[in-house]
Order: structure tokens, then sequence, then C-alpha cells
């Protein structure tokens, strides 16, 4: 491919005192055949000088404004030319400007404008331990923030659409803004594609960055905080590129509603295994304060999310006190997701767990019975579910695959032992037979008794207003003949939780027509134990949506 | 083996109550759940717990399941297997 056939896209190479290394790359830019413009980002080392009668627009900047300030003046600059697109390469001589063809070609089989990055093969020797380390961390956090998992978020050899770069809202200017663009594109819809690319880097000596380790690390440091706070809060982004329909993202499950807990969950799964692994639960549970805090000063659900809760648990409370409330129940969430992060990457951590009722359960399981363990979204209940070993009887959870995947997640992450498997909920006939065939062999079986996903359900009264819950535990336990165990964990205090036997029901069905009856029943009792549960531990109730509506 | 099938037609009208079919008009190669017979997954449950206790023959993952209830016919054979 040549410059004619791709006369819409303008080379553009951002400088700042890069004198010895800059004639050399112009030189192997203009071979491309595509026109390049040098952006002087007020050099102080005459190098631009050397350019004289070469085939090259120049932009001045009389004092250094930043990588990212010049390439936006590129980008400005081919948009008043007309150019639909701007390759940039660094100045450093780190690129082989042919590569430009890769990220041509590429752009041309894309359906629409998208950002080429060209991702550098790090293999040669001479690559720096700290650039290897740089890249792998900005990835990480890239990944984090918009969910993209590129190969290289550092390349400053890249393709970008002028038109939508110059829409993006950006901040940045210098070696922050490369990351900014990425992560604020892709927020925009701009689909991000990559290229490997092969990178020279020259010998030490030899080496011009302008790169300031404490300076520009801060900055990066200040801009992925601000990324990431960006990203928890519950907004929509602008879209700049609309995507397929079918293509679903974040943004567009928001009316969604457990989409809270999806949003603690992934700030429990990634921030803070960082902050863990350094500092531990304390440094965690630290860090949980103002995030928090932010989220629900900036959050506009929130307090949609946690009210139908509250206002029934605390009918007299004011507006400033149901702010407080807001703000414990979610912290406390918070905490478990931190210990049951803790306890997935962290040698050594434990909670001290404390079973209220076990001689009912042994009792059970002496009889040779299998039973239901009914539970709920209370609690460190997936951190319970661990730690049901004391049962000496297989158990096994039967999960949605959502759910599933969550616990999957707690598991691969430790070395302990796996102490129950999986029945997916999901799969043909529900995982009713797994269970029933557990429950027949005198196993345990654990049910979430308060999220209605389908199935049958049962109307009953829960803190004073009627409220569905699903029943099918109940008609299982009454066909195998097993009871059901109404089995609930809560926090109680920073490194222990207690499980316990809240109520144990014998659903028995005689005639056909008695059935409804039984189940509404036995729903009536499960959310009389939820409800007195609930007056011992307020805030550790994470239905974050209007339960009684659903 | 015609026996069996008469067996099984009785459980199903009988105990699963399945509605508004006569046992004599219940087909032997009609798909027990979903668009057959109508059966759903907590009859799966009831089925399970009958074919134990009046076969003493244990059906144990969904792979048994969609094998044995895809119809009268095969439910049959998958007992007769089964009971050896």
């Amino acid at each position: 491919m040549n410059a004619a056939e791709s006369p819409n896209v303008l080379l553009v190479i951002p400088v700042y005192n890069h004198g010895r290394t800059l004639p050399a790359v112009v030189r192997s830019a203009l071979a491309t055949g595509l026109p390049v413009l040098v952006v002087d980002d007020g050099s102080t080392d005459d190098g631009p000088a050397a350019l004289a009668g070469m085939d090259c627009k120049i932009i001045h900047f009389p004092e250094n404004k930043g990588k990212g300030a010049a390439i936006l003046a590129g980008a400005r600059e081919a948009g008043r030319l007309g150019c639909r697109a701007i390759v940039t390469v660094d100045a450093d001589g780190q690129h082989a400007p042919e590569d430009v063809h890769l990220l041509l070609q590429k752009d041309a089989t894309s359906s629409g404008p998208s950002i080429i990055i060209g991702a550098r093969r790090m293999i040669q020797d001479t690559v720096p331990a700290a650039s290897r380390f740089g890249r792998s961390f900005s990835n990480f956090w890239v990944r984090l923030e918009c969910g993209l998992d590129l190969a290289d978020t550092q390349s400053g050899l890249r393709l970008y659409p002028v038109k939508e770069l110059l829409q993006l809202k950006l901040s940045r200017t210098r070696y922050d803004f490369e990351i900014e663009t990425l992560v604020r594109a892709a927020w925009a819809g701009i689909p991000i594609q990559t290229v490997a690319v092969s990178v020279h880097y020259p010998p030490a000596g030899e080496r011009i960055s302008h790169f300031h380790k404490l300076k520009d690390n801060i900055r990066l440091t200040m801009l992925h905080t601000a990324l990431v706070v960006r990203r928890l809060l519950p907004l929509p982004h602008k879209r700049i590129v609309r995507t397929n329909p079918s293509d679903a993202t974040e943004s567009q499950q928001t009316g969604r509603p457990w989409i809270l807990r999806k949003r603690l969950e992934f700030l429990g799964h990634s921030i803070f295994y960082l902050v863990l692994r350094l500092c531990g639960q304390t440094g965690a549970y630290g860090l949980l304060f103002p995030v928090i805090l932010t989220y629900i000063l900036f959050s506009r659900k929130i307090h949609r999310l946690t009210g139908p809760y509250l206002e029934r648990r605390f009918p007299l409370h004011s507006r400033g006190q149901r702010w407080i409330d807001t703000c414990r129940n979610v912290l406390s969430f918070g905490r478990i997701l931190v210990d049951r992060a803790w306890l997935g990457c962290v040698r050594n951590a434990s909670l001290a767990d404390e079973v209220i009722g076990r001689e009912k359960i042994d009792a059970i399981i002496a009889a040779g019975k299998g039973a239901i363990l009914l539970t709920a979204h209370v609690g460190n209940w997936q951190t319970a579910l661990a730690n049901l070993h004391f049962l000496k009887v297989p158990v096994h959870a039967l999960m949605q695959y959502d759910q599933q995947a969550a616990a999957r997640h707690y598991f691969d992450l430790g070395e302990r032992q796996r102490t129950f498997s999986i029945i997916n909920a999901d799969g043909p006939f529900g995982g009713m037979i797994e269970a029933t065939a557990a429950l027949q062999r005198g196993e345990f079986v654990t049910i979430m008794g308060d999220r209605l996903t389908r199935g049958p359900s049962s109307t009953v009264d829960f803190i004073g207003k009627m409220a569905r819950f699903p029943n099918a535990a109940y008609t299982m336990a009454a066909h195998v003949g097993v009871p059901v165990i109404i089995f609930l964990a809560a926090k109680t205090g920073r490194k222990s939780f207690q499980m316990q036997v809240w109520d144990i029901l014998y659903p028995q069905f005689e005639t056909r027509e008695s059935h409804q009856k039984i189940l509404d029943g036995c729903s009536q009792k499960f959310a009389e134990a939820l409800e007195k549960y609930l007056k011992v531990f307020p805030y550790q109730w994470y239905n974050f949506f209007d339960f009684w509506a659903q | 083996m015609e026996n069996l099938k008469q067996k099984l037609k009785e459980i199903l009208i009988q105990d699963l109550k399945i509605q508004g079919v006569r046992l004599e008009d219940l087909q032997e190669d009609t798909p027990l759940f979903n668009e057959g017979l109508g059966l759903d997954s907590l009859d799966a449950v009831e089925l399970v717990v009958l074919i134990q206790k009046y076969f003493n023959v244990q059906i144990v993952d969904m792979d048994e399941g969609r094998q044995a209830f895809a119809s009268i016919n095969s439910l049959a054979a998958f007992i007769k297997e089964r009971q050896g």
C-alpha cells in the first residue's frame, strides 16, 4: 500500500529534544509515502533545524507542552487538511516507520473508525526491564478501567481517527495522554485494535527518553485513580461511535437491578487485590472508606437501590440517618468483598467461624439423611459456603451461572480445597436431577432462597409488605423427604463470622391441592427467619434492588 | 417391557397428575418434558424419586435424565438396562 491508496492519513511525529534521532526517523517516515508532520514540542536542542530541506511540515510550540498536546495539535492540523486519520510515530527511533503499513492495512479492514495500536514485540535483549514492567502495569490498569485486554497500552505507534479523537474530552497532555485516550475512547465506543510491530531499543547510553520517573509516574497514578473512580460511578458514558446493539456493554446494562453488586464485586475482584497483597485486610478496609464515600456522594442511584430495604427496616429514620444507614450497608458489603479477596489471595488469611445450632445439623447427618441448606444474600454467604467442611458430608451448591462465576473466582484463587461442588441451575432440568440424586445419597445441597429468577414462587409478608420468594426448594425437599435447614451467615467481627441454623422445616405433601398452601407456609417461615436475622444484623442485607418488586 | 411401560404410564398419570391426558391416550414416544407432556424441572425431582422408589433405579445427572426422559419408550429401556 502506498500514499496514493491512503491519502487521508497524516503521519505525525511529536518531538521534544530528539535531535540525534530525529532526521533518521523523519527520513524513513517520508519513505512510507505518507505526508509527514513534525510537531516540535518546544525543543531546546535545535534538533528540528536539521530538518531543513526535507519534505515535511513542522509546527513549533514556543514552549514544552507535552506529548499529548503535540499529538492533538497534529490531529487538528490533519483535520484542517481533511485527513481522516493520523498515525503517530515516536521520535526516539524505537519504531520502524515501515510498520506504519501494518496499521494502515488493519485500518483498511475495519468496518468503521477505530484506534489501532502497534503492539511492540518485547523480545529484544535491550528492552529495559522498567519498560517491560511499566507496560504490564499499565495494561493492568487499562483492563481495570475499560475492560479491554490490550497487548501494549503504552505504545506510541498508533493510528487515530481524527474526527473521533478530537471529540474525546481529554484532560491530560503528557505521557498520561496515551492511556487516557485509550480508556476514554473505549468508553465512547470507539473500537481499539492492535497489530504486532517490531521495536528497537537502542543500548542504554544512546537512549533518549524524557519520561520523568517521579513526575510522570505521579501523573499516571493520578490519572488511573481518576479513571477508576469514574469507572465506578454508575453514570453512562457519552458514546461517540454507536456499537452494534448485540454487543452488550456494561453501560447499556445499568438498568439491571443488581448492577451495584456487580460494580462492587468488580471492585472486590480487581483493585483491592493490589492493596491486599501490599497492606493486607486492614489496608483494604482503609481504602474502602474513601471509595465508598465517593461512590455514595456521586451516585444518583445508590439510595434507590438501598432504600427499599432500609426504609422498611428503619421506617422512622430521618434523611440524614438514612444516608448513614446506606453508608453502613454498602460499607459492610465492601468488607465482605475485601474478606473474600483477602482469603483468596493472601496465604495465612483466615476467619474464625462459629456454627450456632450445629448439633441439629449433626443429628440430621447421623440419621443418614440429606438436607437442603437454604440461605440468602446476607452476611458473608460465599465465604460461609466455602467453610462447610465441618459437615463431613459432600455439599453441593445449586447456582445460577453468574453466581457460579463469582464463586468459582473465589475458589480458583485460593489454594484451599474446594469443599463443595457446583450444580449448574441453568442446565437442562435446572440442575434438579443432580440435586435430587445428591439428597438421596444423604448429601447436602445449598440453595439461595431469596432471589427469584424463574420458577414457582410464594408471596408472603416480609418486614411488613408482601414479597415473592422462590419455593422450589420446599417442593424438592417434600418429594425427596429431606428437611430444609434455614442457614444464614453473618460477619461478626473483623476476622470472625458465624453461621446459624435459624429454623428447620419439614415440608410434606399430602394431597395435590394442598401443595401451594404448604409451600406458602414454608416461604413465610423463611421470610420470618430472615426478618429475625435482620433484626440482629441490619446492615448485612445485600439484595440491592427493590426486593418487594421482584 | 409392556408391563413396565404400563406401570410408567400409571405413575405419570396418578403420581405426577399430568393434566388433561388419559392413560389410554399417552403416546409412548412423546417427550416427557417441555413441549411433550409439559413436565418441568420440579417434576424431574418427583420423577427421579418415583423411579428410585418403584424400580430402585437411580438417575444421577442431566445426561442420564436427557436419555431417560426422552419418552416413555426410552425411560422403559433405561430402567430395563439398569435393572440388568
